[in-house]
């Protein structure tokens, strides 16, 4: 996002030159002790009063005045209600499970992740729905592992979720997501589960190596 | 460690168990054996689950909640669920998750009302005709003779 005060200082140098243009602004800014970062109507207009003020005193050209307060007046507004420095929500957050309470925690991680993402809640459910299940699984049949989670810059954009242990593996991984076996075996069910909320769904696992889940949700 | 417990509330008769914290493994496990524990101990007519404060029903938790239920059915309990999220419902029916055998209602309320309407209509049919001669209200004692709780 360009730099509104930059911006303002274009149109006010085009009129009256670069030092009184920065001078009438920081003046102005200074003296409104508007915040240009978090801009709201009301500031708009104020500070727009105040460069109008200026410009009237130092634009003899009525034409030229009219078009720089326009210009000034539509930078304003646009930028109205928008911090023009977002705070930059994280994008990937990795959670080392180890324990049983990782796996409340892991859920947060994941849903405040896609929160900051700017997700619809019905998502941010599923997903931490996920990862509390591939969470448990880690747990209940590894021992530990790591989940990462990541908004990923795919078009359009998704969430990743990753899951790896090196645990037993998985017997008869066909079956489980096909399901074979639906309410006899807890981790079935949770697997299987987890596959239906996801777009994508990929396993990888071995008896010697471990477990690798890959599971990504396309993000409208 | 003791990462505290889920607290099981005495109403009309009833056990109201309300959920109102992000539900780890150990608390949902020693939910089970608390309610039980509890069922023996109060002899309630009805518990009511209510889930409204959970923020995420995995297959484990909404299994352990199913058992529970279960758990209650056995020993002459009837169970109402309660306070599902909309969000929650629609991501368990996406994952294909079943709550059969187990009653619900939409909220708190309903469900105690629904135990109360259930315990009235149970209670007509219990009462014995000596009951009924002897001139007692019919809904203050069972059919054996025991006072009604």
């Amino acid at each position: 996002m360009a730099d509104l005060e930059g911006e303002l200082r274009r149109v006010l140098t085009g009129c009256v030159g670069e030092i009184l243009a920065r001078s009438v602004l920081q003046t102005s800014l200074r003296t409104t002790g508007v915040d240009l970062s978090l801009l709201t109507l009301r500031d708009a207009d104020t500070l727009r009063e105040h460069l109008d003020v200026a410009l009237k005193l130092y634009v003899k050209d009525d034409p030229r005045r009219r078009a720089a307060s326009l210009e000034l007046a539509t930078l304003l507004r646009r930028a109205v209600g928008r911090p023009s420095n977002p705070v930059q929500a994280p994008r990937k957050q990795s959670v080392e499970i180890t324990q049983e309470a990782h796996i409340v925690l892991a859920r947060s991680v994941g849903r405040d992740l896609c929160a900051g993402a700017g997700c619809p809640v019905s998502t941010q459910i599923k997903i931490a729905t996920v990862v509390s299940e591939l969470a448990r699984n880690i747990i209940q049949y590894a021992g530990q592992g790591v989940i990462d989670i990541e908004i990923a810059d795919t078009t359009p954009p998704s969430v990743l979720i990753h899951a790896i242990d090196h645990g037993p593996g998985i017997a008869d991984v066909d079956g489980v997501l096909g399901g074979q076996y639906r309410s006899k075996t807890g981790m079935g069910m949770g697997l299987l589960g987890a596959k239906r909320l996801m777009d994508e769904f990929q396993v990888s696992t071995s008896p010697g190596l471990g477990t690798a889940i890959t599971a990504r949700k396309f993000l409208r | 460690m003791d990462d505290g417990k889920i607290p099981i509330i005495k109403l009309y008769g009833n056990l109201v168990v309300p959920i109102q914290v992000a539900l780890s493994d150990r608390l949902v496990a020693r939910l089970k054996d608390d309610v039980s524990n509890e069922i023996e101990a109060s002899a309630p007519w009805g518990l009511v689950i209510d889930v409204s404060g959970v923020d995420i029903m995995d297959s484990y938790i909404t299994r352990t909640i199913r058992d529970i239920a279960l758990i209650a059915r056995l020993m002459g309990v009837r169970t109402v669920l309660s306070g599902m999220a909309p969000m929650i419902a629609m991501t368990l029916v996406e994952m294909g998750m079943e709550l059969a055998g187990v009653a619900t209602e939409l909220n708190l309320e309903l469900a105690l009302d629904r135990l109360r309407r259930e315990r009235d209509e149970a209670g007509h049919d219990a009462a014995s005709p000596l009951v009924e001669q002897l001139g007692a209200p019919a809904e203050s004692v069972t059919g054996d003779g025991r006072p009604r709780r």
